[in-house]
């Protein structure tokens, strides 16, 4: 689904991707860890077409096409979902009527018909079980004065009712007390599927229980330094990112890259 | 006296024999003009708003004509039966309605007053708004011919809001000073909306002055939609002094004129109170609209909120002056203030000036100012959400603007802004990708 060769980029002429490789099959759930300034949200913002980052060189194919050839909007109706670390409050507008707007441009795209108001009602109140959303949620500014948690949940919430084929979740995790993680967790479960993939960006390797990962990578300074099973998550928390920055480590080329 | 006051003054009708015992009032003003200057941008208040195209302006006496193209798009279905039109700055009573309004408010017009009320009208006029040094609420006073009362006795809540329509509709370039004042007793509430509008292309000076008094208890929502036409001249006024747990919340919204001024002035009376100053500004060409507020606590246990946001397009000129003053007795003061920008345009201007002065020693006050320009991270969320860039950006600009119409307590005239703020959106963001 998703190929990504040599991947050089830069924010304002500092590099910081410095030849990335990754390949996501459907059905695969990845996630990428990495120390701060690492690149690792870096990595999802290219793929979700963030205007600040610069791609100097290599390629990102998306089911055979070159995304760098597309807009940021046009990667989301093709089905490429970012779930924010820092979702965009958007006064006066109310949720559900961006959640509605958002569904119908991805599916005109898709030449499919729009969902009147009345259709989406019933669409996104299915949706919501999944995310535990009270209806009150649908009626309030998009993310205005939500809490963390529910800033979280509401973009788990847009990935329902998207429903992306590829979902980039950059720190979805951060700022989550443990309910609000099981919540988020149980959503990003039940709509990963054998025809989707989902490309999870973390810090901690606490998210990581919940959504049991198929490969996790290890990025570094730009790289992805080693990749390994669900298992190399633990090892990480206990040896700390030091561990993988050493040059001579036995696992840098240990993985499954 | 100024050229042009006296000019204006040389002009007005003569009084009316039943407006008599305001006489005294009109000649007072007429003195106080003689030592006052025309206003100038050298004036500290006036800065960046040059007023030097409306003194050159000659203004002549109106002559009505048909009104029914401006009816219709002013209309608001929750004051059917509870509207009164000012037709070139005079009641016009045909075009006046108030079946709808309970029957012990009193709505008269000033030329109708008894004796009794003459004396009630006179011990409020000009009482509610420290504007002591302003020309043009004097030169309201010395124009004023007859004026509206709306009286609201104790504990009367009125169901249907007031609708007040300043039309401007006249074959000449004539002026408009139209004034209205509102009583509001113990624990009465009532909704007031003030819209001005005349025809697109018409030239004229609009000056009104709404005056609102809130005894205890009483709760005032006020919202002025100034529509008039953008080759018109608008300068209002709005004053309101509040008593012990009184309520007041002030919606401006500027959409129309060349040049706009609006002064809200609300004062604390008593121990707590509420007040909301809010504004909303949209315009584009070459339009300059120039918003000066004071909040003055004079008492302890005040609140008050301010939102006032611009949305600047082409090479249009705002101007915002957010006057809160705390009095030395205003102990436990909870004040907020917070002005917005937004720039659609490379080639706008916009002026702020919040002014915070602060006597007592144990409040709570902000103020915060912004200008900029749509956000590259917010348009990017949009977008990564499937929308095209153009609609990212009208949706962020509506968002923008919706945040001070949302509040507004009437469904018909939130409806109709939205629709003003999306239209708006959409031709400057049109503008700004075809340029």
């Amino acid at each position: 689904m998703l190929v990504i060769k040599n991947l050089h980029a830069t924010i304002d002429d500092k590099p910081v991707l410095r030849g990335l490789n990754l390949t996501v099959n459907a059905g695969e759930i990845h996630a990428i860890m990495g120390p701060n300034g690492s690149g690792k949200s870096t990595l999802v913002k290219i793929i979700a077409g963030h205007p600040s980052y610069e791609v100097t060189d290599g390629e990102i194919i998306y089911n055979g096409e070159n995304l760098l050839d597309l807009e940021p909007e046009e990667r989301a109706q093709k089905g490429v979902f970012m779930a924010f670390q820092y979702p965009v409050e958007i006064p006066g507008v109310s949720n559900m009527s961006f959640l509605r707007q958002s569904v119908n441009a991805v599916r005109k795209a898709n030449a499919m018909e729009e969902l009147d108001p009345l259709e989406f009602d019933d669409f996104v109140r299915e949706k919501m079980k999944l995310v535990e959303m009270d209806d009150e949620f649908l009626h309030r500014s998009v993310n205005t004065g939500f809490s963390g948690g529910e800033k979280k949940r509401n973009e788990i919430l847009q990935m329902a009712v998207l429903e992306p084929k590829l979902s980039l979740l950059d720190e979805t995790d951060s700022g989550l007390d443990i309910d609000a993680l099981r919540i988020v967790a149980k959503g990003i479960n039940e709509l990963a599927n054998e025809n989707n993939a989902v490309l999870m960006v973390t810090h901690y390797q606490r998210l990581l229980n919940y959504v049991v990962p198929d490969k996790v990578h290890v990025l570094v300074d730009g790289k992805i330094v080693t990749s390994g099973g669900k298992e190399l998550a633990l090892e990480l928390e206990e040896k700390g990112y030091e561990w993988v920055e050493e040059p001579n480590s036995n696992f840098q080329f240990n993985g499954t890259n | 006296m100024d050229v042009f006051f006296k000019s204006l003054i040389d002009k007005r009708s003569a009084l009316n024999p039943a407006m008599d015992f305001i006489a005294g009032l009109r000649t007072s003003a007429e003195s106080i003009l003689a030592d006052l200057p025309a206003p100038l941008t050298k004036h500290e208040e006036w800065r960046f708003t040059n007023l030097k195209s409306v003194y050159r302006q000659e203004f002549e006496k109106a002559e009505p004509k048909d009104t029914s193209i401006l009816l219709e798009k002013i209309s608001i279905p929750e004051s059917h039966g509870s509207f009164i039109s000012f037709l070139n700055g005079s009641i016009d009573t045909d075009l006046t309605d108030l079946s709808a309004v309970e029957s012990s408010v009193r709505i008269i017009s000033f030329s109708k007053a008894t004796p009794v009320e003459r004396e009630a009208i006179l011990k409020h006029l000009n009482q509610h708004m420290s504007l002591e040094d302003d020309a043009f609420l004097r030169l309201n006073t010395a124009l004023l011919n007859d004026g509206i009362w709306i009286d609201i006795p104790k504990d009367v809540v009125i169901d249907h809001p007031i609708h007040i329509r300043f039309l401007n509709a006249s074959k000449t370039v004539n002026a408009s000073a139209p004034r209205v004042l509102v009583t509001a007793g113990h624990h009465s509430k009532v909704v007031i909306i003030e819209e001005s509008i005349g025809y697109d292309e018409a030239v004229y000076l609009n000056i009104p002055v709404l005056e609102f008094d809130l005894q205890r208890g009483a709760h005032i929502t006020h919202v002025k939609i100034q529509n008039d036409s953008k080759k018109a001249y608008h300068i209002g006024r709005v004053g309101a002094s509040i008593a012990r747990d009184g309520h007041y919340e002030s919606y401006s919204i500027q959409l129309g004129a060349a040049i706009s001024r609006n002064d809200v002035v609300a004062t604390q009376l008593e121990e707590q109170m509420f007040a909301t100053l809010d504004g909303l500004v949209l315009i584009g060409g070459d339009q300059l609209s120039d918003t000066h507020t004071l909040m003055d606590h004079r008492k302890a246990y005040g609140e008050s909120h301010q939102l006032h946001k611009v949305l600047v397009d082409g090479q249009a000129t705002s101007v915002f002056n957010g006057k809160i003053f705390v009095r030395q007795d205003a102990q436990k003061v909870n004040s907020y203030q917070e002005n917005r920008n937004l720039l659609m345009s490379t080639e706008g201007t916009v002026h702020t000036k919040p002014q915070l002065e602060i006597f007592a020693d144990d409040v709570k006050c902000s103020h915060g100012a912004t200008i900029g320009q749509l956000v590259p991270e917010e348009l990017f969320y949009l977008k990564s959400r499937g929308l095209d860039d153009r609609s990212s950006r009208e949706l962020l600009t509506q968002a923008f603007a919706l945040e001070v119409i949302e509040h507004i307590p009437l469904e018909s005239v939130r409806n109709r802004l939205a629709l003003i703020v999306s239209e708006f959106a959409h031709q400057s963001v049109h503008e700004s990708i075809t340029v």
